[in-house]
């Protein structure tokens, strides 16, 4: 669905993305693993359109997106779940869920759905975004992007900062919606939610994928998992 | 008393004018992050342009309409040319509406002259009402302000509140890069909130016209009250601003007619108070 080629991409003067090479598929869960500062959460803007490529190639379903604004590139069909969250404080929970929800058909995200999923988020509603817990901002915002009727969710560290039973949680949804046919691309530094979710995984390390395969063969390379990940 | 009493009328129609060029200039800075400086001279030429309409045609209300639509029309063309080419960056911003401060001030000049214009009130506004509070009498021209600022001000709140078009500007205003990256076109939503503060200015501009007159450096002195108005209620706060309206509008107002030597200091030194103890405004959020 997405294809990175040679990206080369700047944070200010820093030189983060050195010819990133990857790709996005239909229907499955890649998983993007690295250490803090490797350049992952830029991958992911860079995608968005949050930041501006210098060099390279970003192709969804064929078409260049580089140099498109954000919302042009959200409405290709990619659900976007940021680092950090990014609740609308000043929203209350059901307005941060509506306030981008389009359709698609008959078959696909409602509120409702997104409620039976989240039933914390329910009962919440009309609470402002800026009330929730940690882990309840978490649900909010991939409900948020889930009522978006996306293609591909795009989900950058949704494990940052939660308790480990929110984590397991994630790994579940994660989970119930490949089996949906969502396609889903995971940013993580938890090693075990990244691996176990994952049909195919990639390793960055200074800007560059240095490996990539499927979640087994990664367990088996105890080197590239000590050296890239410290794990 | 019905001395006090009408002072404070006074100052609540002065907030009222406050609140229409005030509203605008930071929901304009809260969603798009522009200090949109030629927010002033927008409020004089939409007095000037009611000026002519109303010596045109006659009639008070066509001038009012016409001052709005006009600036709202302003505002479409200013932001599809100017604003959208500098988005991004501050600095070019900023000196883009400085200088188009001087372009419309000079423009003004030549077209309706450097005295001092007055919109003259229609004769139903003309008149003075008996106050039941404190058996004062008082100008009709006044409490019109008061009430369309009033009218204006609720109708916002319910369009920022109650529609989905106002959770998309608040949300704007919290993370417009969020809202962007959800696939909304934030391209209209900084075109819409545009030209909604440049109509309120025109209104504003028509309204103040009634009271202080049109002159040339107008568009400053209103300018400032509105940068003190936004500052202190809360840059980006569309309730800051009406908060700020108020604080500033009643201090200036019992400021001049009660300490006149001191109307300066007694409009700033409650400023100075207020963001010692909170910079970021009174219903600003402080900065992330």
């Amino acid at each position: 669905m997405i294809e990175v080629t040679d990206l080369h991409a700047y944070r200010g003067d820093n030189y983060v993305l050195q010819g990133v090479q990857m790709e996005i598929a239909d229907g499955r869960c890649t998983t993007l693993l690295g250490r803090n500062g490797m350049g992952k959460t830029t991958l992911v803007e860079t995608i968005m359109g949050l930041v501006r490529p210098r060099e390279g190639r970003i192709d969804v379903d064929g078409t260049s997106t580089v140099g498109k604004e954000p919302f042009e590139i959200a409405r290709r069909g990619i659900g976007y779940v940021p680092q950090g969250r990014h609740v609308f404080p000043s929203l209350s929970v059901e307005e941060n869920l509506t306030l981008a929800a389009r359709t698609r058909g008959d078959d696909g995200w409602t509120l409702d759905a997104v409620y039976e999923l989240f039933p914390n988020l329910s009962q919440r509603k009309r609470n402002r975004g800026s009330q929730l817990s940690g882990g309840e901002q978490q649900m909010l915002v991939i409900g948020r992007a889930l009522l978006t009727n996306p293609r591909l969710l795009v989900m950058d560290e949704p494990s940052e900062g939660l308790a480990p039973v929110m984590v397991e949680r994630v790994g579940e949804i994660v989970a119930q919606l490949r089996e949906q046919g969502l396609a889903i691309f995971l940013v993580e530094q938890n090693y075990r939610l990244a691996v176990s979710s994952a049909d195919k995984v990639y390793v960055l390390s200074k800007g560059q994928v240095v490996w990539e395969g499927g979640p087994d063969e990664l367990e088996d390379s105890d080197d590239i998992r000590r050296e890239h990940l410290g794990v | 008393m019905p001395e006090f009493i009408s002072q404070t009328l006074n100052g609540l129609s002065l907030a009222g004018i406050m609140f229409l060029v005030s509203s605008g200039f930071t929901l304009v800075f809260g969603v798009m992050r522009v200090t949109n400086l030629s927010h002033g001279a927008v409020y004089l030429l939409g007095g000037y342009v009611a000026y002519s309409v109303i010596a045109y045609k006659g009639n008070f209300f066509y001038g009012l309409l016409a001052g709005t639509v006009a600036m709202a029309a302003f505002g479409l063309l200013l932001e599809g040319t100017l604003i959208r080419r500098m988005r991004g960056r501050p600095m070019a911003e900023l000196l883009a509406t400085l200088g188009l401060v001087y372009i419309i001030d000079d423009a003004c000049l030549v077209l309706w002259g450097g005295n001092p214009l007055s919109l003259r009130l229609p004769g139903a506004l003309e008149g003075s009402s008996n106050i039941p509070v404190g058996q004062i009498t008082y100008p009709n021209g006044r409490l019109f302000i008061l009430g369309v600022a009033v009218v204006v001000g609720i109708a916002l709140f319910f369009l920022l509140r109650r529609t989905r078009v106002g959770a998309v500007v608040r949300a704007g205003v919290d993370d417009r890069n969020m809202v962007s990256a959800l696939g909304i076109n934030v391209r209209r939503v900084f075109t819409a909130v545009f030209v909604l503060g440049a109509a309120l200015a025109g209104l504003g501009g028509v309204l103040g016209g009634t009271i202080f007159s049109l002159y040339p450096g107008g568009d400053s002195d209103i300018l400032t009250y509105a940068l003190v108005v936004v500052v202190v209620g809360g840059l980006g706060s569309y309730e800051g601003a009406i908060l700020g309206s108020l604080i500033v509008g009643l201090i200036d107002n019992y400021g001049q007619a009660y300490f006149p030597s001191l109307a300066y200091f007694a409009l700033f030194a409650p400023l100075v108070a207020i963001l010692l103890v909170r910079p970021q405004g009174l219903l600003g959020r402080a900065a992330t």
